[in-house]
């Protein structure tokens, strides 16, 4: 029922894809236009979308709960303020990958496909395709299947 | 979702259809966090604990609970979570009750806790979230979960131990320790009852 309220308010979303509970989508003007979901992909309970920016979802992608996508960037160079917005850049999730619970992904950030993320990472950074994030620690399971 | 099971179709499909989108449906669940938005929160209350227990959980005497907790999980739901006496349960906790989640009697959870019983089977590189697994949480006496700590599936946490906060547990960990990290580590030994203050 949610996955089809989303698509009915203009959201892209591929076939056999499920929200389990309705997801956050904040943001300024048409913020639905610019999130698109693959197909058979799973997001558990209370996704945030920060939708500054396009966010890019592959297919078979699940994703845990609380997990957090961010796209409003921020100059941090000024002392007497350190968030004064930048722009944004947008997001790309690619075929296959897992993002466990709680996760922050921030803005600009490509992750690979078939990435695992462990849950409560924070991913600042571009992962490669294949790799495993769990705390500081990266592991590349490229050769599990 | 099995993948690669023959898609259903006409009514058949209709009937999967209507029992996928109705099961996460638990009236008593509903009325539950109606009645809990009446409540004061800010204040760990018996009231709450009464209402958890009048819904169909089982807790113990003398557990108090500041906020409700974001609860889910499938039908076995109301069986699946078993709390012992004089526990504190603070704001915004998340009870993923897909298997059983059991916290013994004194455990004080804070802010933000995140108890998880489902998780994936590793995949191939296609699909890396695979099958789902469950396995059961369960929290020893008097232990002590700081804020915003993700207990993940299949974890026991010892008597007594304490987990500091933000920290991941993905591991079993002993009675009267501290652990920590992203995953956590045993950081300390703590002193057991009866045993001197190191």
């Amino acid at each position: 029922m949610t996955t089809l309220a989303l698509r009915l308010s203009g959201v892209q979303i591929g076939g056999a894809s499920i929200f389990w509970g309705m997801p956050k989508l904040v943001g300024p003007g048409n913020i639905c236009a610019r999130l698109s979901v693959g197909t058979y992909c799973g997001f558990n309970a209370r996704a945030y979308f920060e939708l500054e920016d396009t966010i890019t979802i592959g297919d078979h992608v699940a994703v845990g709960q609380d997990v957090m996508f961010l796209t409003a960037a921020y100059d941090t160079s000024d002392p007497a303020r350190r968030a004064k917005p930048k722009g944004s850049a947008p997001i790309e999730v690619g075929n296959g990958a897992w993002l466990g619970a709680r996760c922050t992904i921030m803005p600009g950030v490509k992750i690979g496909a078939g990435s695992v993320i462990g849950a409560s990472v924070v991913v600042a950074n571009d992962v490669p395709p294949n790799m495993l994030l769990m705390g500081s620690r990266r592991v590349s399971i490229a050769k599990w299947r | 979702m099995d993948r690669d099971a023959p898609k259903p179709t006409g009514w058949k499909k209709v009937k999967t259809l209507l029992q996928e989108e109705t099961q996460g449906i638990h009236p008593r669940l509903m009325a539950l966090n109606a009645v809990g938005k009446l409540l004061p929160g800010g204040r760990a209350t018996l009231a709450r604990a009464q209402l958890f227990s009048l819904a169909g959980f089982r807790i113990g005497r003398g557990t108090r609970f500041v906020s409700s907790p974001v609860i889910n999980g499938g039908a076995a739901l109301f069986s699946n979570l078993v709390i012992g006496d004089d526990c504190v349960i603070d704001t915004g906790c998340v009870f993923d009750l897909e298997e059983r989640i059991t916290l013994a009697d004194r455990v004080t959870l804070s802010p933000g806790v995140m108890l998880l019983t489902s998780t994936h089977e590793l995949d191939i590189r296609e699909h890396r979230a695979g099958p789902v697994q469950l396995a059961p949480v369960t929290i020893g006496e008097g232990a002590w979960l700081g804020a915003r700590c993700v207990i993940l599936p299949g974890v026991t946490i010892g008597a007594g131990a304490i987990v500091n906060p933000g920290s991941v547990v993905n591991k079993d960990v002993l009675a009267q320790t501290r652990v920590g990290g992203m995953p956590a580590t045993q950081l300390e030994v703590l002193a057991g009852p009866g045993e001197a203050r190191a």
